[in-house]
C-alpha cells in the first residue's frame, strides 16, 4: 500500500485519538459560568529585571486579561508553559494577553526571550548591580526575571 | 536474455534518491535487477531487452528528475570533467547564496541567544520580522525550491525521502513564523530556523559532491592516463593515427618519453617502463622482446615497437576502470540494512511528530501553537541525511583509495569479507614464491645412463609438460644437448611424468615423488636419506627413472618473491592465522614454511583437492581468504570466503577472486585487508552517529525529557533545581537545557553538522598510507639523513 495513505490513516488515528483522550477526560471543563473576569497590569521594572507584581493569584476558570508594559528600552518576552503563553514584549511596549486560567496550581511566568544582566556595560548601571527596587545592589538578569502565577482550585462562580 | 550493465546517473543529491530509482526500476517488467550507489552516482542494472529497452529505462528515470547517461551518450573523461565542474560551482553558488541572504539572521539570533545581549527586534524603526520574512522567503521557494521538486516526485511513487522531511519541517517553519508574527505577536519567530537549516543542507550537499568528486578521481586519474594518439607501421611506414583507429595485431612504435597507447607484446627494442599508473609498482621495470606492455605506462628511455594484443575497452586500463566503477556501484550488505532502515524513517518520524503534537496539546492540554512548535524540531531534527550517507561515503573512498595502490576490491562485500577474515591460506608455488624453480641439485643414484644423457632424457620428457617445475628441468638440460620432443607423453596429476623419448631407441623416462613411486611399485627406500636430507633444505625433489631404473635425484628449489617474509609478518602482528597450501611433501613445504614464517603447512595437496582444503578450513570455524596466482587456484579462490588474485596483470587473474591485486607484490595482501578493515570500521563509525545522532535528539525535540526535568508545566524538578544550586554557573547552564526543548534551527543546525561530519570522516581514509610504504619512506629520510 502507498506509505502515504498508511500514514495517513494513522495521523487520522492518532489526532481522532487524542481528542477522544481530551473530551473524555476533560470533566472539570471551564465554562463562562464557573469564571470571572479579572484583570492584571503587569510591569516589566525598568533595568530591575523583575515583574512587578511578582505574584498574581486567580481562581481556576478565570478570564484573565493580561496588562504588560515594558518599561525598558529593550526587548523581552513574557511566557507561562502552562498556558502556553509566549509573547514579545517590544521595548517600551505594551501587550495584552487573553487567557483561562484553565489549570490549578503555581506557575512561573517569565521572560522569555533573552535579556542580558545588570553586568552587561552598555546598561551603564553602577558596578554592574540593581540600582532601584527590592534588588537593589544585587546582580540580576534574564533568568531572575520571573513571577508566580497561582491559580487557586477552587472556582469563582458567578454572582459570588 | 539478460543484459548487464552500468550507467552513470546525475541528478542524485540523497541517499533517498538511490531508494527511490531502485524501486522505481524495479517495477518496469523487464527489469530484473536494478542497484544504484548513491556515492558512485551509478546504477548497474540487469534487463531483458526482448522486454524493455534502454531508452525506455532513460525515460522513466527522467521522469523521477534524473538523467540516465547512456551508452551512446557516454562522454569523454573531459566532458565528464567539465560537467562535474559546472555541478560543483552550481552547489557552490546555491550554498554563496543562500549564506549570503541566511547569514544577517542568523547572526542576529546567534549574537541574542549565546550573548544575552539586550536587543531591539527593530531596525531604523522597521520590525526585523518584516526584514526576515523579506530575507527567508526567496531561500525557502527558489534556492530550496530543488527540495519541492524532488519531494514532489517521491511522493508521486509513494516513497518518502529526505526532501520530504526537509520540506515538511522548513515550510512548517516559515508558515509558522509568518503567520505567528503577522497575527499572534509571538516571542520567537524561526525565521533562522528555515534559513539556517536549508543553508545547512546545501552546505553539506556542497561537501558531499567535493567528496564524492575526490573519491572518484582515481578513476578520473586513470582515465587520464590514455595516450590520445599512436604511432603505428603501415606499409612499411610510420604514421601516427587516433587512438580509436589502433587495431589488435598493429605494429605500434614508442619513442622514450612517451606512452604505451595499448597492451601488447615487445617485437622489438629493450627499455624500462614506468608501470605505476596501472599497477601501483614505483620502481621502472626492464622489459624486451616477448615481455608484455600495458597501456597508459610510460616508456621511458629506448625506442619499443610492440604488437598490439588488446585495444580499446579490452585493455587492463580499461578494465580495472571498469571494475572499480562496478565496485564503487556495486552495495555491501550493511547497505541494504542501512536503506530498510532510513525508508522506514521517513513516515516513523511524520507519524512521531504527529504524535508529539497530539501529547502536548491533547493529553498535556496546551494550546496548538506550543505542540505546532515541538511537532516541527522533532520534523527538522530527524533528517536522515547523515544515516544515508553512513556506508556510500565510506566504501567509495576505500575502493578508490585501493585502487590506487593497485587494489582492486570488486565491490563492498569483498570489503566486508576482507574485514571478517581469520585465516589467509596462500598458494606456494607463483604466489608465495617466484614460480621459476631452478635445479640445485642433480644427484646420481644409479649408473645405467651417464649425468649428461640422464639430463637430456629428463629435459626432453619434461617438453611435455606445462608445471612450472618443467621448465627447471629443461633449461638445465639445454646446457647437456638438445633436447627433444617425446613421443608419448602423460602427466599424472599431483604426481610425476612419464614419457617415451626417441634417442636411439624408445627409452621410457619417469619423473615424479615418492607417492608415484610406490604406486609404480618402484623401491625408492634406499635413497630416502638424501631425499630428505634436500627436502629437509626445502627443495623440491623428484626421482628421475629411465627404463624403469633409478637414476637420479632432480631436486629444485623456487625463490621465495621479494617482501613475502614481511607480508607474512604483518600478517600475522594483525592476528590472522596463516596456512600454506603446497603440492610439495610436507618436508620440503615445512621447510619453505619456517623460512618464509608461516606455521601451519597442508602439504602433498593435489591441485584439484585446494578447494577441499580450504573447505576443510572452513569446516574448523575459519573465515578464509584464499591468495593464488588465479590460474589454477580459481576453484580454491571461488570457495574461499575472500578470493584474492595476486598476477601480474592476467586476464584469469582478472577474472578471479574478489580482490585483484594489479601488482605482483604479497604485502598488497597487508595493504589490502588493512584499508578494508579500515572501511568498514569507518562505515560502523558513521552509522554509529548518524544514528545515534537521531536517537538522541528526537526525544529531545519533542519535549519528552521535561517528563524528568519538570515536575509540571514550568515548573523544575527539585533535583534539577538542587544540581542548579550545587554546581554554580555550570548548574545554570545545565538547568538551563533542561528545562527548554531543543528549539528547530538548533535542531537545523546539529543535523547539518551530522552530515558534514559523517562526510569528513570518510575522506579520513584517503590518508591511509600502507604500512609498507610509510616504512620505506621513513627508510629514504634516514638514509637522506645518514648522507647529510
Amino acid at each position: 500500500m502507498n506509505t502515504y495513505i498508511i500514514i495517513g490513516i494513522v495521523v487520522t488515528a492518532l489526532v481522532g485519538g487524542g481528542f477522544a483522550y481530551k473530551t473524555m477526560t476533560d470533566t472539570d471543563n471551564c465554562t463562562d459560568a464557573n469564571g470571572k473576569d479579572v484583570s492584571f497590569t503587569v510591569t516589566a521594572k525598568k533595568l530591575e529585571w523583575r515583574f512587578e507584581p511578582e505574584t498574581i493569584a486567580v481562581s481556576k476558570c478565570d478570564r484573565v486579561k493580561m496588562t504588560v508594559v515594558n518599561e525598558d528600552n529593550f526587548d523581552h518576552g513574557v511566557a507561562i508553559d502552562a498556558f502556553g503563553i509566549s509573547q514579545r514584549l517590544p521595548a517600551l511596549g505594551t501587550i495584552e494577553i487573553p487567557f483561562v486560567a484553565s489549570k490549578s496550581g503555581e506557575f512561573p511566568f517569565y521572560c522569555s526571550v533573552s535579556c542580558s544582566t545588570s553586568e552587561n556595560s552598555s546598561l551603564g548601571l553602577k558596578n554592574g548591580k540593581v540600582e532601584e527596587g527590592p534588588y537593589a545592589g544585587t546582580v540580576r538578569g534574564h533568568f531572575d526575571h520571573i513571577g508566580k502565577f497561582v491559580v487557586s482550585a477552587t472556582k469563582s462562580l458567578l454572582g459570588m | 536474455m539478460a543484459t548487464k550493465i552500468v550507467l552513470k546517473i546525475k541528478g542524485m543529491h540523497c541517499a533517498s534518491c538511490a531508494i527511490l530509482i531502485d524501486k522505481l526500476l524495479a517495477k518496469q517488467p523487464g527489469v530484473t535487477a536494478s542497484s544504484t550507489s548513491y556515492g558512485a552516482q551509478k546504477v548497474a542494472l540487469e534487463f531483458d531487452e526482448s522486454k524493455i529497452t534502454l531508452e525506455k529505462i532513460d525515460t522513466f528515470v527522467n521522469k523521477l528528475g534524473y538523467d540516465v547517461i547512456r551508452p551512446d551518450e557516454a562522454t569523454s573523461a573531459e566532458d565528464e570533467e567539465k560537467a562535474d565542474e559546472r555541478e560543483l560551482q552550481l552547489a557552490k553558488r546555491r550554498v554563496i547564496a543562500s549564506f549570503a541572504i541566511a547569514s544577517p539572521i542568523i547572526a542576529y539570533y546567534m549574537g541574542v541567544h549565546m550573548f544575552n545581549l539586550p536587543h531591539v527586534h527593530q531596525l531604523w524603526g522597521v520590525d526585523l520580522n518584516y526584514i526576515y520574512w523579506v530575507l527567508s522567503t526567496p531561500i525557502q521557494f527558489v534556492i530550496a525550491w530543488s527540495f519541492y521538486r524532488n519531494a514532489y516526485s517521491a511522493i508521486r511513487i509513494g516513497a518518502a525521502n529526505m526532501d520530504v522531511l526537509v520540506v515538511l519541517g522548513t515550510t512548517a517553519a516559515y508558515l509558522y513564523s509568518m503567520i505567528g508574527f503577522l497575527f499572534f505577536n509571538i516571542d520567537h519567530p524561526f525565521w533562522e530556523s528555515s534559513a539556517a537549516l536549508i543553508s545547512f543542507i546545501l552546505l553539506g550537499r556542497y561537501v558531499e559532491v567535493v567528496a564524492k568528486g575526490k573519491a572518484s578521481s582515481a578513476i578520473k586519474e586513470l582515465l587520464k592516463l590514455e595516450a590520445k594518439e599512436a604511432h603505428v607501421e603501415r606499409d612499411g611506414k610510420e604514421v601516427t593515427i587516433l587512438l580509436e583507429q589502433l587495431k589488435e595485431g598493429d605494429i605500434v612504435i614508442v619513442k622514450p618519453g612517451e606512452k604505451i597507447p595499448v597492451d601488447g607484446v615487445i617485437t622489438d627494442g629493450t627499455s624500462h617502463l614506468d608501470e605505476k599508473v596501472v599497477t601501483g609498482e614505483s620502481y621502472p621495470v626492464k622489459k624486451t622482446v616477448g615481455e608484455k606492455v600495458i597501456g597508459a605506462t610510460v616508456n621511458l628511455e629506448g625506442r619499443l615497437k610492440f604488437k598490439a594484443e588488446k585495444v580499446g575497452k579490452d585493455t587492463l586500463l580499461n578494465q580495472i576502470i571498469r571494475m572499480v566503477e562496478e565496485a564503487q556501484a556495486t552495495r555491501a550488505p550493511v547497505q541494504d540494512l542501512v536503506d530498510k532502515v532510513s525508508e522506514y524513517f521517513v513516515p516513523t518520524v511524520v507519524v512521531l511528530s504527529v504524535l508529539t503534537f497530539v501529547a502536548w496539546v491533547f493529553i498535556a492540554d496546551l494550546p496548538v501553537r506550543a505542540g505546532m512548535l515541538r511537532m516541527i524540531a522533532v520534523l527538522v531534527i530527524s533528517c536522515p541525511c547523515a544515516m544515508g550517507l553512513a556506508t556510500p561515503t565510506a566504501l567509495v573512498v576505500g575502493i578508490g583509495q585501493a585502487a590506487r595502490y593497485g587494489i582492486i576490491l570488486k565491490g563492498g562485500s569483498a570489503l566486508e569479507k576482507a574485514y571478517k577474515i581469520t585465516a589467509i591460506a596462500f598458494d606456494k608455488t607463483g604466489t608465495l614464491t617466484v614460480g621459476k624453480p631452478s635445479v640445485t641439485d642433480f644427484v646420481m643414484i644409479g649408473n645405467s645412463v651417464s649425468e649428461s644423457d640422464a639430463a637430456i632424457l629428463a629435459a626432453s620428457a619434461e617438453m611435455g609438460s606445462e608445471h612450472p617445475l618443467a621448465r627447471a628441468v629443461i633449461e638445465r638440460g639445454k646446457t647437456f644437448g638438445d633436447v627433444i620432443d617425446p613421443t608419448t607423453f602423460e602427466a599424472v596429476a599431483g604426481m610425476g611424468i612419464k614419457a617415451i623419448i626417441k634417442k636411439g631407441t624408445d627409452r621410457e623416462v619417469i619423473i615424479g615423488n615418492t607417492l608415484y613411486m610406490k604406486s609404480l611399485g618402484i623401491n625408492v627406500s634406499s635413497h630416502i636419506a638424501k631425499l630428505e636430507e634436500l627436502q629437509a633444505q626445502a627443495k623440491t625433489t623428484v626421482f628421475l627413472l629411465v627404463d624403469g631404473k633409478p637414476v637420479a635425484l632432480i631436486a629444485m628449489a623456487d625463490a621465495l618473491k621479494p617482501f613475502a617474509k614481511e607480508a607474512i609478518a604483518a600478517l600475522k602482528a594483525m592476528g590472522k592465522e596463516i596456512i600454506m597450501i603446497t603440492g610439495d611433501n610436507p618436508k620440503t613445504a615445512a621447510a619453505i614454511a619456517k623460512e618464509v614464517g608461516i606455521d601451519r603447512v597442508l602439504a602433498e595437496v593435489l591441485p584439484q583437492d585446494k578447494a577441499a582444503m580450504v573447505k576443510k578450513l572452513q569446516a574448523e570455524g575459519k573465515k578464509v581468504a584464499m591468495i593464488g596466482d588465479g590460474i589454477n587456484d580459481s576453484p580454491a579462490l571461488a570457495q574461499a570466503d575472500l578470493g584474492v588474485a595476486i598476477g601480474s596483470g592476467t586476464d584469469v587473474a582478472i577474472e578471479t577472486g574478489e580482490v585483484v591485486l594489479v601488482k605482483d607484490d604479497l604485502r598488497d595482501v597487508v595493504t589490502a585487508i588493512q584499508l578494508s578493515s579500515k572501511t568498514i570500521k569507518k562505515v560502523w563509525q558513521n552509522l554509529f552517529w548518524a544514528f545515534f545522532y537521531n536517537v538522541a535528539a528526537i526525544p529531545i525535540a519533542a519535549g519528552a525529557h521535561l517528563l524528568f526535568t519538570q515536575t509540571s508545566f514550568g515548573i523544575p524538578s527539585p533535583w534539577v533545581v538542587s544540581v542548579q544550586h550545587k554546581f554554580g554557573s555550570v548548574g545554570q547552564i545545565f538547568f538551563n537545557i533542561s528545562q527548554a526543548t531543543l528549539r528547530p534551527e538548533i535542531a537545523g543546525f546539529a543535523m547539518a553538522f551530522s552530515s558534514v561530519s559523517v562526510v569528513v570522516n570518510s575522506l579520513l581514509l584517503r590518508r591511509y598510507v600502507p604500512p609498507m610504504e610509510k616504512l620505506a619512506a621513513q627508510q629514504d629520510a634516514e638514509a637522506a639523513s645518514n648522507k647529510k
